[in-house]
């Protein structure tokens, strides 16, 4: 007799995870030589300032960031020297590489000097990426359940028939006339609502945030969160993906099988026929005994998989937000602060630290989709 | 037809609509300044993101063939490498990879290989495509999975027609370019989102005395600007005094312009894609 470990599913499990593995050492190993490259380079970056370009630097009044006086430069230059554009080309970028070591220069930073990858510095990361994970692990959560909802309401309501909050108040005042436009303004208002929410959840965060800054305190952790739960696209992303699959599934055939055969079928609210609005959050027991459950079941079983994919686009959220909020003290700011700051080898160690993130949430995933078709019994 | 079925066509035209009232608002209330640089930002990001999908279909497509030939001729290494690679790229959050070709843009610039700001916009773009190409892989490979498990390949192999023609010309342009079009319309969205959000983060993140290269002004990098990010932050304080709610589309109108261009952008994009998924039963 084999053993569990010998299924067919547990060998594809174990090749996934080897493969995850695999990666892990491949970007190990890729970002290590890219951290000694680019030290090695920065490193013979900081040579002494060349005297010459110094010398244009230290030109008052002149702003080097702007391009008019670039140009005005350029025409002065031309003006005093016999020189040809390849020539005053290459003084310009000389000087606008100067410019930006000096810009960059570690010592301009709260702190002062050039920091390198120590013991120290992972032990300061530690604290960052801990917080950098529970944040990401609430999001997934959060995100997951409030996807689910959203596909599942949405998949009722298209079942019920019901039209847009729009649509039925364009139907109602063709219908009533002009006391019907205001007897039904509710469900003017209603789509005004929708609208709005639409808005929010397809709004990159940043918008949003940068929108409530002077009323709330965007640098709390909740908000964060909430944050990168609602905007970004990212709910409406996953729930679009589980509402595909639950209509996909909803027109296979055993579904009107099991109708036939006497399973309830009706999509009605809080009717004994039909799903009590709990289904949005604990579907697999507010709809035992109606076909969805079993429409359910399998949509879920195809999604747990496509969530792999929704994992980095999630990480991507929440890098936007850190950064572009510039809250100190979180792990993707410091990062940004660290590549302004051409301290490549923490930055690395940081994006490797993050890669290891999403590779053992995918690995998660795996397991847990393995144990799915386990109880399933969908294996050979 | 009802409209209900051609939820596509509805939200190309609502963004059209859209596009084209903001577009007339600004013409009557923004200074030209500003005005010619929101519309240079919306022309670049708009440029931008459709390179983006144009080498996210060329990069999908190439590499599908590949891993199709590898298959087909039992290079299992090959094969499992490929594989790898992707699922490999797949698990990069794309705004880290896109900072890593932030920083490659940057250095490239300052050497001048990289001198016009077209050139720039489409080398950026190209970075894009290269964390995005992934799901061109996976669709074209799942289409022709489908088919090859009918009686249709067979038959024309039967009928002498090659197999890259099989592939090209009956599965991918005759029987899945609704498809493919779908995909390009959604990878639209995720460029434009994912544009906008790296060139904010790096207006924003990094200092603005920093302003380390002149890269191409986009809607991001629009929205990162001083006078826009005041004009945002007005948005929040209508919450609390409505009054201020008429001054958004007058005095506050540059940053208030930008947000809803991507905004806007994103939710008909997003609309457009899941409309042709609902019509064409994707």
């Amino acid at each position: 007799m084999s053993s569990p470990s010998d299924s067919p599913t547990f060998r594809s499990l174990r090749r996934i995870i080897l493969e995850h593995l695999s990666a892990v050492l491949v970007v190990g190993v890729v970002l290590a030589a890219l951290a000694i490259l680019l030290t090695v380079v920065e490193e013979s970056r900081t040579q002494p300032s060349d005297p010459s370009i110094a010398r244009y630097l230290a030109i008052g009044d002149v702003d080097w960031s702007r391009p008019l006086h670039k140009e005005l430069f350029r025409d002065s230059y031309l003006f005093l020297h016999p020189a040809s554009e390849g020539a005053i080309d290459s003084i310009l970028r000389n000087i606008e590489e100067m410019r930006i070591r000096d810009l960059t220069d570690p010592t301009r930073k709260l702190g002062g000097e050039r920091k390198t990858l120590t013991w120290d510095t992972v032990g300061g990361l530690v604290p960052m990426y801990v917080v950098f994970i529970i944040v990401f692990l609430s999001v997934l959560g959060l995100t997951y359940v409030a996807a689910r909802a959203m596909a599942i309401r949405k998949f009722i309501l298209s079942k019920q028939g019901r039209s847009s909050y729009l649509r039925r108040y364009v139907a109602a005042v063709q219908s009533g006339g002009l006391k019907e436009a205001v007897v039904r303004l509710d469900l003017l208002a209603r789509s005004l609502m929708y609208g709005i929410a639409s808005l929010v959840l397809f709004s990159p965060a940043y918008v949003v945030a940068y929108s409530l800054r002077t009323r709330l305190d965007t640098e709390n952790v909740f908000f964060l969160i909430l944050l990168a739960v609602v905007t970004n696209g990212v709910l409406v992303h996953y729930a679009g993906r589980l509402y595909a699959l639950l209509v996909t599934e909803s027109r296979k055939g055993y579904v009107e099988t099991a109708i036939v055969k006497g399973v309830r079928g009706k999509y009605s609210w809080d009717h004994g026929e039909g799903l009590p609005r709990m289904v949005m959050f604990t579907p697999a027991q507010a709809a035992k005994g109606h076909v969805f459950h079993e429409i359910y079941r399998n949509a879920r079983l195809q999604f747990i998989p496509s969530m792999k994919e929704h994992v980095t686009f999630m990480v991507t959220g929440l890098v936007i937000i850190e950064m572009a909020l510039n809250i100190k003290g979180y792990l993707c700011y410091t990062l940004l602060q660290h590549m302004l700051f051409r301290e490549y080898d923490i930055a690395i160690a940081i994006v490797f630290l993050i890669f290891v993130a999403v590779k053992v949430i995918e690995v998660c995933i795996d397991v847990w989709h393995a144990f799915e078709l386990r109880k399933y019994g969908n294996e050979g | 037809m009802k409209v209900e079925e051609r939820k596509d066509i509805l939200w190309t035209l609502l963004w059209a609509g859209g596009l084209l009232i903001a577009g007339v608002w600004l013409v009557l209330f923004l200074n030209e300044p500003a005005r010619e640089r929101i519309q240079a930002a919306f022309f670049n990001t708009m440029l931008g993101a459709l390179v983006a999908v144009v080498a996210a279909l060329l990069l999908g497509w190439g590499t599908a063939h590949l891993l199709l030939a590898f298959e087909r001729g039992g290079k299992r290494t090959a094969y499992m490498a490929g594989t790898f690679v992707l699922n490999l790229l797949r698990s990069i959050p794309q705004m880290i990879g896109m900072l890593v070709g932030y920083a490659i843009v940057t250095t490239l610039i300052l050497r001048g290989t990289l001198p016009s700001p077209l050139v720039q916009i489409v080398f950026t773009s190209i970075i894009t495509a290269l964390f995005v190409f992934q799901e061109v892989v996976d669709l074209i490979r799942e289409r022709v999975k489908h088919y090859e498990q009918l009686e249709f390949v067979n038959a024309l192999l039967v009928c002498g027609v090659p197999p890259r023609v099989i592939i090209n010309k009956e599965i991918l342009l005759k029987n899945s370019l609704a498809h493919l079009v779908q995909k390009s319309v959604s990878l639209f969205g995720r460029a434009i989102f994912l544009l906008c959000s790296i060139d904010f983060i790096i207006s924003v993140g990094l200092s603005t005395e920093v302003n380390l290269v002149n890269l191409p002004t986009t809607l991001g990098s629009m929205l990162a600007n001083l006078d826009s990010k005041q004009d945002i932050l007005v948005v929040g304080s209508v919450v609390t005094d409505p009054s201020m709610f008429g001054s958004l589309f007058f005095e506050h109108l540059q940053g208030v312009s930008v947000a809803f261009l991507i905004v806007y952008s994103l939710l008909c994009i997003h609309r457009i894609a899941g409309g042709m998924m609902e019509r064409y039963r994707l």
